[in-house]
């Protein structure tokens, strides 16, 4: 398994460099920090010529990216081209931690809640229960995100109030914390993450269900659970022990990979919900053309794909024994 | 302290009542004393007016007195639609607007200063507008100009250090010191900056500078620099001392903290609030359901449709002009062009628009009533420069027949498209930023609006950075490209139209004349503008030059991008002056209260 692992990982470094390369050409093409003093006229033209110099973005394209991939490979990020020359890893980490607070306590949330309810809904197919998580599924994959976030938005933020006569939001409807508030503050954080934190677990939810439910399907007919029963092992037994541990596998290596793809996925959600994570800050540095810092986000999202990747793939073989890598 | 003459809004006057009342009781019982601000005046608003008598009958408030005694408090919360990423005020931070609206203009002091009909004035630190009637502004033998300001010896920091003369100059080193530094236009014109006397600045050109008004509108403490004058490394995320009425209490990329400069020595702009916090809301969507939830109190949002809607009651908003013209920018220098963009084809093509349609369908779903943009450079809100030269301009089949037959042009199917005398069609590629729904709007409109006056057009979009970035500053595009420019209230118009501002391959593409524009006289008068000192030749070159462009048509101009202030009546009272003005909507937060 160390050598299927280390081979997926040298496969990934020529992968990350490609895609470092077409993200580095695309970020200049796309926007430049200067592109915005164009239309300014209180900006001479000289100004500008300086302005692109002192950034370096007059300089040959192969050799700004040799530059960066040099200093890159060495754990220097690099600067920001429009922060004035703030380093680009406290942006990244700050970030990154406000993204994986939010993508934990989603995943957590909809694992625990999607799982009960695809085993729920395979165990009584046809129910009611079931027919309501299928409705309710399909719903929740098919409403689009940025459309969602307004209706929670609306929903908790102005129509409960009203409707409860509370004076006030019941919930936060974007940023981390309360304005004005400073310092950590445990219950003001944890109520700004409900929102996004909804949004988020309502897609997932939907989907792992969907698997769950598929999942324990194809499980709860297989011969090792007639077996089982056969053996008189009581009903709870089998469904724990044997149906949702087998039925487990593929939701388990699903929620790996989504794991990777939420890193860098939240742009929405984090743009709805003004939500200060890596999303955001990919966005702000695509508008502003600050490639250093596009850069940075992109490749940790993409190295965070390919690990979880990996590690999906080896859960697969430590999940079911008859699975070996070689 | 003195104060300039009251500029104080109806409700000011009531609040100032109800606690004069308050600490009248106040007073009863512990013998306090209420400050000396003449309540309710409603003296004029011209700054150069209020400086005048700023020297003479102000209100005065003792030194002695309590600046947070008449406070009637609370916290203001306001949504920031762009965040800056930094706030160095010379380098690029300062390019974005927002920079200024939500940071610098409520720390910073100028010497001059915009009203909020956008005129220039005096400003709080000087105790008069420079002007030639008293010696400030002198023309010297050699060529050169000389301004002299004079300082209020009662203009101090926040820190309680005055502010003098060294600090004019250390403004100007600076400015020009900086490394990065944007905006060096007219401070490269300045040869010295006299401060003997530290209340007296004299500040001396090379060579005669119209918008020499415009220059210092936001001083540098010389103490809080180490003696430094190259600044890029100071002030990215924090500005330590302020000359504004307030002072910043701490800024990070989530909130912005504004509290009271106690050391500010103007009575009548003493804020009302203890606090004013700014949150980031860069979602349209976000910013207005924050207003409707009442996460925050005030958003100062770009305008979208659906605002008339979204931003009623029981929310409040005004409108205004805001400070981007919108228009089809004609490049007469484009690659792709099929045959010669004459005059005569600029003017027929502005004789086929309905600009009132059009302004209609781009600001309707904003605005009530949105007004077309009569003028080629000046932005109405900004003093009487813009004209209605461009009013001439209404469809009119007549017309543009007649200047295309005068061109050479043919028209052999009376519902087809012209042509030349090679057989070409009178058919003009038309970018501009994919996606943005209101300019594709305008385009479907003006596609089929100018179709029964022979005029076709080829859509071809791009992405703001290729448009923006690639092509626009080399000149390839349109010729016809329908985008935003920004404008200043000083109504020098040289880049736009400087013939040597052409982006050539000869000059490195430098220069902002995007409509290659080569009109001698037009340039000329442009620099003839930034030359003249005298505001009222000054305002007829301008009116000139806007009657020459409105011949030749350079690019056909649409309406301003307007400008929208809402908020919410039931928690704040005071919004809305400055909805025009160059500082931005939330610019006279110092005036706003609380309710309840």
């Amino acid at each position: 398994m160390i050598r299927y692992a280390a081979g997926r990982l040298a496969v990934t470094v020529p992968i990350l460099l490609a895609i470092s390369f077409a993200t580095f050409w695309a970020a200049g093409e796309i926007s430049s920090p200067a592109a915005q003093l164009t239309l300014n006229p209180r900006i001479s033209p000289e100004a500008r010529r300086a302005y692109i110099e002192s950034l370096g973005l007059d300089e040959p394209f192969f050799g700004r990216y040799l530059i960066w991939l040099g200093n890159f490979a060495t754990g220097d990020l690099g600067t920001s081209l429009v922060r004035n020359g703030q380093d680009v890893w406290p942006l990244v980490r700050s970030a990154m931690a406000n993204t994986l607070l939010l993508i934990v306590v989603a995943m957590a949330l909809s694992l625990a809640i999607g799982l009960a309810v695809g085993t729920l809904s395979a165990l009584r197919p046809g129910s009611v229960i079931d027919r309501a998580s299928t409705a309710v599924s399909f719903l929740g994959i098919s409403i689009p995100v940025f459309w969602l976030g307004l209706m929670l938005q609306l929903l908790f933020g102005l129509y409960l109030a009203e409707w409860l006569r509370l004076g006030a939001p019941v919930l936060p409807t974007a940023g981390i914390y309360s304005p004005g508030r400073q310092g950590f503050d445990l219950l003001d954080r944890a109520r700004h993450l409900a929102l996004p934190t909804m949004a988020l677990s309502l897609q997932l939810v939907a989907a792992y269900s969907r698997y769950m439910r598929s999942s324990m399907l194809d499980v709860m007919g297989a011969d090792y659970i007639s077996t089982a029963r056969a053996k008189g092992l009581p009903e709870r037994h089998v469904v724990v022990r044997h149906g949702v541990r087998n039925a487990l596998i593929p939701v388990t290596t699903l929620a790996a990979v989504d794991l990777g793809l939420l890193v860098g996925g939240l742009i929405v959600t984090e743009r709805v919900f003004q939500y200060p994570g890596m999303g955001l800050l990919f966005l702000d540095a695509l508008h502003g053309g600050d490639y250093p810092v596009l850069l940075a986000t992109v490749m940790i999202v993409s190295a965070a794909v390919f690990l979880m990747n990996l590690l999906a793939d080896l859960l697969y073989a430590v999940l079911d024994p008859r699975i070996r890598y070689g | 302290m003195k104060s300039h003459p009251a500029r104080l809004s109806q409700h000011r006057g009531r609040l100032r009542g109800l606690l004069a009342v308050a600490a009248l009781v106040a007073a009863a019982a512990c013998g306090g004393s209420t400050d000396g601000e003449a309540a309710g005046s409603d003296s004029a608003t011209d700054p150069a007016a209020t400086t005048a008598g700023a020297a003479g009958a102000t209100d005065t408030v003792s030194d002695a007195d309590d600046p947070a005694a008449g406070r009637p408090g609370g916290e203001i919360v306001l949504a920031v639609e762009q965040w800056p990423e930094c706030l160095n005020p010379l380098t690029s931070c300062a390019n974005a607007s927002w920079l200024g609206w939500s940071v610098l203009v409520h720390l910073q002091a100028g010497l001059m200063e915009y009203d909020e009909g956008n005129n220039l004035g005096a400003s709080p630190v000087i105790v008069e507008a420079p002007s030639p009637d008293n010696g400030g502004v002198e023309t010297r033998p050699d060529g050169g100009f000389t301004v002299t300001y004079r300082l209020d010896p009662d203009a101090r920091w926040s820190d309680g250090t005055p502010i003098t003369s060294t600090d004019v100059w250390f403004t100007w080193r600076a400015v020009l010191d900086t490394e990065g530094s944007l905006n060096t236009i007219g401070y490269d014109l300045i040869t010295d900056v006299g401060h003997d006397d530290p209340h007296t600045a004299v500040i001396a050109f090379s060579e005669p500078y119209a918008p020499w008004r415009q220059l210092f509108g936001g001083l540098l403490p010389a103490h809080g620099f180490d003696g430094e004058t190259e600044i890029s490394g100071h002030w990215n995320d924090s500005i330590p001392i302020s000359a504004g009425p307030w002072r910043q209490e701490s800024w990070s990329q989530e909130q912005h903290i504004l509290v009271p400069n106690e050391n500010y020595w103007v009575a009548d702009r003493m804020p009302l609030a203890d606090r004013v916090v700014m949150v980031p809301r860069e979602d349209t969507d976000t910013e207005v359901a924050a207003l409707q939830t009442g996460e925050v109190m005030a958003a100062f949002p770009q305008p979208f449709p659906g605002a008339k809607q979204r931003l009623g009651p029981p929310l409040a908003f005004v409108s205004g002009e805001g400070i981007f013209m919108e228009g089809l920018w004609i490049n007469q220098a484009a690659p792709d062009r099929r045959f010669e963009i004459t005059a005569a084809l600029r003017q027929a093509l502005a004789y086929s628009l309905d600009r009132e349609r059009v302004a209609e369908v781009a600001l309707g779903p904003i605005i009530d009533d949105p007004a077309v943009l009569q003028c080629a450079g000046w932005n109405p809100a900004f003093g009487q420069w813009c004209g209605d030269d461009f009013a001439r301009y209404r469809q009119d089949m007549a017309a543009v027949e007649a200047l295309l037959a005068a061109d050479g042009w043919t028209r052999p199917d009376p519902e087809g498209l012209w042509v030349n005398s090679e057989g070409v069609e009178l058919v003009l590629q038309w970018n501009t930023v994919a996606g943005n729904k209101r300019r594709e709007d305008i385009q479907a409109l003006v596609t089929e609006m100018t179709k029964p006056f022979g005029i076709g057009f080829q859509i071809i979009n791009y992405d703001a950075g290729e448009l923006f970035q690639n092509r626009l500053p080399v000149m390839n595009f349109g010729p016809v490209a329908l985008f935003a420019n920004s404008t200043n209230p000083d109504p020098s118009v040289t880049a736009l139209y400087d013939i040597d501002g052409i982006p050539t391959e000869a000059n490195s593409y430098s220069g902002q004349n995007f409509t290659a524009y080569a009109s001698q006289m037009a340039s000329d008068l442009a620099f003839a503008i930034d030359a003249e000192l005298d505001e009222a030749e000054r305002l007829k070159l301008v009116h000139e030059l806007g009657a020459l462009l409105a011949d030749d048509v350079p690019w056909i101009p649409l309406y301003m991008l307007p400008n929208l202030l809402a908020w919410d009546p039931e928690v704040l009272e005071g919004p809305g002056k400055y909805v025009s003005s160059v500082y931005g909507g939330f610019y006279d937060i110092y005036d706003w209260a609380v309710i309840g």
